[in-house]
């Protein structure tokens, strides 16, 4: 169980590797939009950290990458034909970003650096546990976002206009440069958290 | 073992991976595209639901209104127009397939913006009052040039012979 909260916590792809965030802030503007990217990342994660550990042996070590790619892309595909199938509405908005989790360094980053050199139970609670990761740092995000940037909470999820919470948001936070001061407040407030009981084992992992 | 046998295996788990995948989901996926473009022809035509013929002819309405389906090319490829037509004059307008800039050309899409609805009543004489959108030029000319198309269409009262005895 360390490997997983370990996965999500300590070594939280988005807020502490600061991996993904390209996805992580286009898609972050409305709850619904964060579940699907949450959803999809997760089965990619875990369908190629999967296969990736339990063929480690016959992946030739010289040419690792490109079949991690290789693999990666197919779980990609996979999801992308999985959302046209069952969340038809909901993959048009999130269309181009699940494409793109193919090139999500996060992903390629679990398979070389644990997936590979890893056995598969531990490489499934690996995957499970960035997944879950990056989708709390995706749905705060994503909250926040349509909260304050279009009034409203869960559009799409629950009703069709969710909660309304005001009549009059704040334009920019469903906008890109809105994306980038809430990510940034947000990291800010973890660094906080964390360093107010600060661990000498965490504070080095944190600069790496 | 072989240099090359890793890649092979690797290869063909992939492949038999999203082999399986598209068997499973390919009737969902055509299933749900052709819910979309029936969808799109009742919002055009302000109906709860419209024969599926209409796809085909677009005179299955009769006579109440003649739906034209018209591809031009807008500013990012290939951009595919539904126009219902009422004796002569626009009575919608959907845009349902393009690949226009994201942000700039959002508002053909009738859900993020009334500009769409805003063509009702328009005219082949009357094109020219199409309003413009700054940033948004070809996108505006590429659309007008499908509603010009679809105007030149004979209507329900002239529609060819031939459609109304099939």
């Amino acid at each position: 169980m360390s490997v997983l909260s370990h996965a999500a916590w300590k070594n939280n792809p988005a807020w502490v590797q600061l991996l993904g965030l390209c996805p992580l802030l286009a898609v972050s503007n409305s709850l619904a939009n964060a579940l699907a990217l949450s959803f999809a990342s997760a089965l990619v994660l875990i369908g190629s950290n999967t296969l990736i550990s339990a063929t480690r042996s016959i992946i030739p070590e010289y040419a690792r990458l490109p079949v991690f790619v290789l693999v990666i892309a197919t779980f990609t595909t996979c999801a992308t034909l999985i959302m046209q199938a069952y969340a038809y509405e909901v993959y048009l908005q999130v269309a181009l970003f699940v494409q793109i989790i193919v090139t999500n360094c996060m992903i390629l980053a679990r398979a070389e650096s644990f997936a590979s050199r890893n056995r598969l139970w531990p490489s499934l609670l690996d995957a499970i546990g960035t997944a879950l990761g990056f989708a709390v740092a995706l749905i705060v995000l994503g909250a926040i976002r349509e909260a304050l940037g279009s009034g409203s909470l869960g559009a799409g999820v629950f009703s069709r206009d969710g909660l309304v919470l005001a009549d009059t948001p704040l334009l920019i936070a469903a906008l890109p440069p809105g994306a980038f001061i809430i990510a940034g407040l947000l990291l800010a407030f973890g660094r906080a958290l964390s360093q107010r009981q600060p661990s000498p084992k965490q504070t080095t992992e944190q600069q790496s | 073992m072989h240099k090359l046998a890793g890649f092979v295996v690797m290869a063909a788990i992939c492949g038999a991976l999203l082999a399986t995948t598209r068997q499973w989901t390919q009737p969902r996926i055509d299933a749900e595209a052709r819910e979309r473009r029936l969808a799109a022809y009742a919002e055009v035509t302000d109906r709860e639901r419209v024969p599926e013929a209409l796809e085909a002819n677009p005179y299955a309405l009769c006579p109440s209104v003649s739906v034209q389906r018209t591809t031009t090319r807008g500013y990012g490829g290939d951009m595919t127009v539904l126009v219902a037509i009422k004796t002569g004059a626009i009575s919608g307008v959907r845009i349902t397939e393009h690949s226009e800039t994201p942000g700039i050309g959002d508002f053909i899409d009738s859900n993020r913006s009334d500009w769409p609805n805003r063509l009702r009543g328009l005219r082949a004489d009357s094109l020219a009052d199409i309003d413009a959108v700054a940033g948004a030029t070809i996108t505006v000319r590429a659309v007008r040039q499908a509603l010009e198309v679809a105007l030149a269409e004979p209507d329900c009262t002239h529609r060819p012979m031939m459609e109304t005895e099939a």
